[in-house]
């Protein structure tokens, strides 16, 4: 029987397809697994020049940006840059590279001048949590995991009050918060300098993007004077480029 | 949910089954064939890559799994020079020319970048200048790949002509079909 190179060749991934198709699924296996890898890369590419390359060698370090809206923030002033908040964590021995995520501003207008950074990040340079991790989440992305995630204020944190890891919030507890030498810091914090919200459980999030996350409930800080305000702190994710980019 | 998420959706539940087949055809193993797929998708759709269906996707995914899987070789081949420690991979293996071979046994016999030439000149239909173009090679090249992948490929599966000189759809037969 005479054939040709295709036909062979064509047979040849059919043959293979039926037997891949019994007991084989690489959309069971690879599904959730490429969706997080596709999200993290597109926020890199989204994040910048400056902190790609980094991340995409370290492949484990997400970020986004949050801020007070119609809250007092204290420290006033503007934010933390992404150069000085890394200075900053890694003067504490957290090895990382921050990732400010551009904000779609045309969903979410900040009008506060106290925008909060959010970070996430390494610790010492190890993978506290393996990539893809296992039940590690954190907010703004389902599936995603991250080590941890440094909150950073302009001048220090006086004057906030940081939620602990046991409030008893819907997602509140979700999260613990260690200070910048890993020790555990309880509900409130004045410390100074950056702040690690570890994330140790699953953030209940939608995924739309583009879209306000509230995160812990839209409790992830208070600010002012200690009264728990739910829109002090929203978290958004933004995880496609603005429009027109 | 974004429409880059739908369409990795649909990509995944719906073509990975033939995409991953072409992949094992491509590379020879179905955990290499994962790994492939797994990162052209990502690759595919990391940048913000719009495609208006999902048979472009899929068109996209296979073109980058091509460029990967030389890609792949390259990467693997330096860095077992560089270990100087273990030989790189064997590019092919020879075959007792008594014993029959089904196709995938046969192309386990070229070099990764033959093989790759191979699969985009015969199995999706490309010419040997696009095959270069894609791959970064020079069409003499291309040709000289698909010359060697021929010398290697005619005794064990019977080809009758040398497609090397003449690549459009020539006829062979393979040596399990003969009576």
């Amino acid at each position: 029987m005479s054939t040709t190179m295709h036909e062979l060749l064509t047979s040849a991934v059919a043959n293979r397809e039926r037997s891949l198709d019994e007991g084989h699924s690489f959309a069971r296996e690879h599904g959730a697994p490429v969706r997080r890898a596709i999200q993290t890369r597109r926020v890199a590419t989204y994040a910048g020049t400056g902190t790609v390359a980094t991340l995409a060698t370290l492949g484990t370090i997400y970020g986004f940006q949050a801020w007070s809206a119609g809250a007092t923030n204290p420290a006033g002033g503007v934010p933390s840059t992404p150069d000085e908040a890394t200075t900053l964590i890694q003067s504490n021995k957290v090895t990382t590279t921050l990732v400010p995520v551009p904000i779609d501003e045309s969903v979410y207008g900040p009008t506060a001048t106290d925008r909060l950074y959010v970070y996430y990040a390494t610790r010492g340079g190890e993978e506290m949590v393996p990539f893809p991790p296992s039940g590690i989440y954190y907010p703004g992305i389902d599936d995603v995991a991250a080590d941890a995630f440094i909150v950073t204020i302009n001048g220090g944190l006086d004057g906030y009050d940081l939620e602990g890891p046991n409030a008893d919030r819907e997602f509140i507890g979700a999260f613990s918060m260690v200070s910048d030498q890993g020790d555990l810091v309880g509900e409130r914090s004045n410390a100074i300098g950056p702040i690690m919200w570890e994330n140790i459980g699953h953030v209940s999030s939608t995924t739309e993007w583009g879209v306000r996350y509230y995160l812990v409930d839209g409790r992830l800080v208070s600010v002012g004077d200690g009264e728990a305000n739910p829109n002090a702190v929203e978290v958004v994710a933004m995880f496609e480029p603005p429009a027109g980019s | 949910m974004g429409s880059w998420k739908t369409m990795v959706e649909e990509l995944v539940s719906e073509r990975s089954p033939r995409l991953l087949s072409y992949a094992t055809v491509l590379v020879g193993s179905v955990t290499d064939a994962e790994d492939l797929l797994h990162d052209a998708i990502v690759k595919t759709f990391g940048r913000g890559r719009r495609f208006p269906h999902v048979n472009a996707a899929e068109q996209y995914v296979r073109r980058t799994m091509q460029t990967l899987a030389i890609d792949r070789h390259r990467s693997r081949a330096a860095f077992h020079r560089a270990l100087d420690r273990e030989p790189a991979p064997a590019e092919g293996r020879s075959h007792d020319l008594d014993t029959p071979l089904d196709v995938e046994s046969a192309l386990a016999m070229l070099s990764p970048r033959e093989r790759v030439c191979v699969m985009m000149r015969f199995y999706d239909d490309m010419t040997t200048a696009a095959i270069a173009s894609q791959l970064g090679l020079a069409d003499g090249t291309v040709k000289r790949y698909l010359s060697n992948a021929y010398e290697k490929l005619a005794p064990v599966l019977r080809l009758n002509e040398d497609w090397s000189e003449s690549p459009d759809r020539v006829s062979v037969t393979s040596k399990g079909e003969r009576p």
